[in-house]
């Protein structure tokens, strides 16, 4: 194999000051939760916190930083010019994701230790269970890294935009999907195939080893062949809800109900990929469409970007309320916290022209976090956005649907104010 | 493009298409092209914007797929052997960004790792390179903050990193100042003198006229010329502004011009008589064989000199029309 990227990999992100001090950073984490674990649980809850910690690193920094890669290069023009090398397109694919996620395994593999150290701890999981455990994160960090790079293949041949946080939902899938598998790695539960019983966690690894090699190959003949051809704008939605045929493998091993719901918790992700590609040119371009739209009182330009992601989201909701009831809660709240936030972030993308990344995400982690601090802290109904199921239905309901729907109802007047000021108040550009 | 055989020679082709076309949606951007490029000739692509440069050069090196038609690259088939085709083309796009971290240096050796070229031998390409592109003062310097002119150049290096015999150029003047594209130039003319097949897209005709030796005129996804650039620029007499100098009998040969089918614009200036001549360089040779039997005492009978901007505007104008 010929990576070049790896080369690059090393002069760009593994210099050695990087190392150090990820290195340092990553054992004085694990000392501290070492230390928050002792008692008569320290192997299972160091371990536990590890694991978590790990996932973190990879999912949520190792997979958005594939993706964002992957569009920046595209955007250069970079993947146009290794296409004419004698690179095959799986040396390019493979060169590009171990080299954009090299510092993220870095700091994962130096939490490895942590975990090992815990084994001969009170209730640790045993060597082999944790090593089924790092096998399914890999897996499923594998297959969240491609098919957000074809995602996002996709989405650069249909706008060329830019992706936003799409590779952190991306993460977000990866993260929820291999963390079920994971937890089978301590289960003795089997699957009863045609062949006989089969391991629980054998039969979810091998489903999510499925959706690897699918995800792998997509991105290997998008990145390979077709990343200069035009394409559908339905595309996209079509390749991501391909993607949840991988939750149908879960039916016959018995997990109709973990299929639902982690169904209905992965679609808010996938669903924040769509909009965020929706959403991908450039500001000055969105602003210039928003303008258009609100002078000539019609929003068909932005519709089919738009609809995309929100089409997905009631379908969804329709089949849940019609098939599972119990669980339409979750669709439903999913929704309109999505909503809420498009909103805040339509609003901060039309109100600010620089960082509006990181305006989006103070404003956006205080709405999540300050209820945790202070709602959470003094009753026991759980806090806004709690993906879990409440204990209590009416709790449930008062502590996140009711407050959500209002809060996303002021964001989306907020937005429709701005957007129709912007109309009134700036020139219209040509 | 099929050069003209001269003196029973064959043009020594490097790169065929025959009818090439593609479609993205109901445009054709390339619509049943057919190319030849000679082996080290240094083409001009000239078109208005939209005409389809582009799409064709990726077309020609393989970075796009054609709907129909057929290239061929050195003997090679490019559908059937597309990454060897690849490797035989160096390209500058239009969009030719590097990461804004790295150096030139960094980003040529980047580039030879991905042609397998060994690491010392890398290395010392990337660093001879550098040199002929004049960038060696800045070879470890972040890209971001090299000037335009100077990341054109890095891209015209990377092109060049793995030697290749044929050299696509996307617009590699767009943007510059005179003096980086008069560097340019002088930089193109090398290459063309180590033997490579250059194709240069590009707006500014007086400066492609400096060093291109064949052109190519595309409109609207189809050539609509295509030959040395000298016989592109000289033109058939049919496109031509005509000047006649006589010493005597410049009435009779006024009167005979204005009477002549395929003549227009017929204007005395001084000495001179200037028209358009419509017609074949056999029947041009005629006329002037009627002017001489008329009695008229012909000095001077020939084409206006013109440039390949000339040319150009001729051609677009003829084909608007």
């Amino acid at each position: 194999m010929n990576l070049p990227d790896l080369r690059r990999a090393r002069q760009v992100w593994l210099t050695p000051p990087r190392l150090v001090v990820g290195g340092v950073l990553a054992t004085a984490v694990g000392a501290c939760a070492a230390l928050l674990c002792v008692g008569n649980d320290s192997g299972q809850l160091l371990t536990g916190w590890i694991l978590t910690l790990q996932n973190m690193v990879l999912f949520f920094y190792g997979v958005p930083s594939a993706v964002n890669d992957f569009v920046e290069e595209h955007q250069n023009n970079t993947w146009d010019m290794l296409r004419l090398t004698p690179l095959t397109a799986a040396e390019m694919v493979l060169g590009r994701l171990l080299a954009s996620t090299s510092y993220a395994v870095f700091l994962a593999a130096a939490l490895a230790p942590w975990a090992l150290f815990a084994l001969p701890l009170p209730r640790a999981p045993g060597l082999l269970p944790l090593l089924a455990q790092w096998a399914a994160m890999g897996l499923g960090f594998a297959a969240a890294s491609a098919t957000g790079i074809a995602a996002a293949a996709l989405a650069a041949r249909i706008q060329a935009g830019r992706v936003g946080n799409a590779g952190l939902a991306m993460g977000g899938l990866g993260f929820i999907a291999s963390g079920y598998t994971q937890v089978l790695a301590v289960s003795t539960g089997t699957v009863p195939l045609v062949v006989g019983p089969v391991p629980a966690f054998l039969y979810f690894a091998a489903a999510l080893g499925l959706w690897t090699a699918w995800s792998a190959s997509a991105a290997v003949r998008l990145v390979g062949r077709l990343l200069s051809e035009p394409q559908s704008r339905w595309a996209l939605p079509g390749f991501l809800a391909t993607l949840w045929a991988y939750l149908a493998l879960w039916v016959p091993g018995g997990r109709t109900a973990e299929a639902w719901e982690c169904l209905c918790i992965t679609v808010p992700a996938v669903v924040t990929l769509l909009a965020s590609f929706a959403e991908g040119e450039g500001p000055e371009e969105w602003r210039t469409g928003l303008r258009l739209a609100a002078k000539k009182r019609s929003w068909r330009p932005l519709v089919p970007g738009w609809a995309a992601p929100w089409l997905t989201v009631a379908g969804l909701a329709g089949l849940t309320l019609a098939l599972r009831p119990e669980l339409a809660r979750i669709a439903a709240l999913v929704a309109i916290f999505l909503a809420r936030d498009l909103f805040v972030l339509g609003t901060l993308r039309v109100a600010l022209r620089k960082n509006v990344e990181v305006a989006g995400m103070v404003v956006l982690g205080s709405l999540y976090i300050l209820p945790v601090l202070t709602l959470a802290s003094t009753s026991n109904i759980g806090a806004l956005y709690w993906l879990v199921p409440m204990q209590s239905e009416t709790a449930g309901f008062l502590a996140n649907i009711l407050p959500g729907a209002l809060q996303a109802l002021a964001a989306a007047g907020l937005f429709g104010w701005r957007v129709r000021t912007l109309g009134r108040s700036e020139k219209l550009l040509p | 493009m099929t050069p003209p055989v001269r003196n029973g020679s064959v043009p020594d082709v490097i790169v065929t298409a025959r009818d090439l076309r593609k479609e993205y949606g109901d445009v054709a951007a390339v619509d049943g092209v057919d190319l030849d490029l000679e082996r080290g000739s240094v083409t001009a692509l000239v078109g208005p914007n939209g005409a389809g440069k582009s799409t064709l050069m990726r077309l020609l090196c393989g970075l796009l797929d054609a709907d129909e038609g057929r290239v061929l690259v050195d003997g090679v088939d490019a559908a059937a052997e597309p990454r060897k085709v690849r490797s035989l083309y160096g390209f500058l796009p239009d969009v030719y960004g590097f990461r804004e971290e790295m150096t030139p240096r960094e980003v040529l050796g980047y580039f030879a790792d991905a042609y397998r070229i060994p690491a010392h031998l890398g290395d010392a390409r990337a660093s001879e390179l550098l040199t002929f592109v004049r960038l060696d003062g800045v070879a470890d310097k972040p890209v971001g903050r090299l000037s335009r002119g100077m990341r054109q150049r890095l891209g015209i290096a990377r092109a060049l990193i793995h030697d290749p015999p044929i050299v696509f150029l996307d617009e590699p003047a767009a943007g510059l100042d005179p003096d980086n594209r008069r560097e340019l130039q002088a930089l193109f003319k090398s290459i063309s003198a180590a033997g490579k097949t250059l194709l240069v897209s590009s707006h500014i005709l007086t400066e492609l006229e400096e060093y291109c030796t064949h052109a190519v005129l595309l409109r609207a996804g189809r050539v609509g010329a295509a030959d040395r650039l000298a016989r592109l620029v000289a033109g058939p007499l049919a496109a031509q502004t005509m000047r006649l100098r006589a010493v005597r009998g410049l009435e009779k040969a006024e009167a005979l011009l204005s009477r002549r089918p395929g003549v227009s614009g017929l204007e005395a200036s001084g000495p001179d008589l200037r028209f358009r001549l419509a017609c074949t360089d056999e029947e041009a040779a005629a006329l002037l064989a009627e002017l001489l039997a008329a009695g008229v005492q012909v000095a001077a009978f020939g084409a206006e000199t013109r440039s390949f901007e000339d040319a150009y505007r001729s051609w677009s104008a003829e084909e608007a029309g």
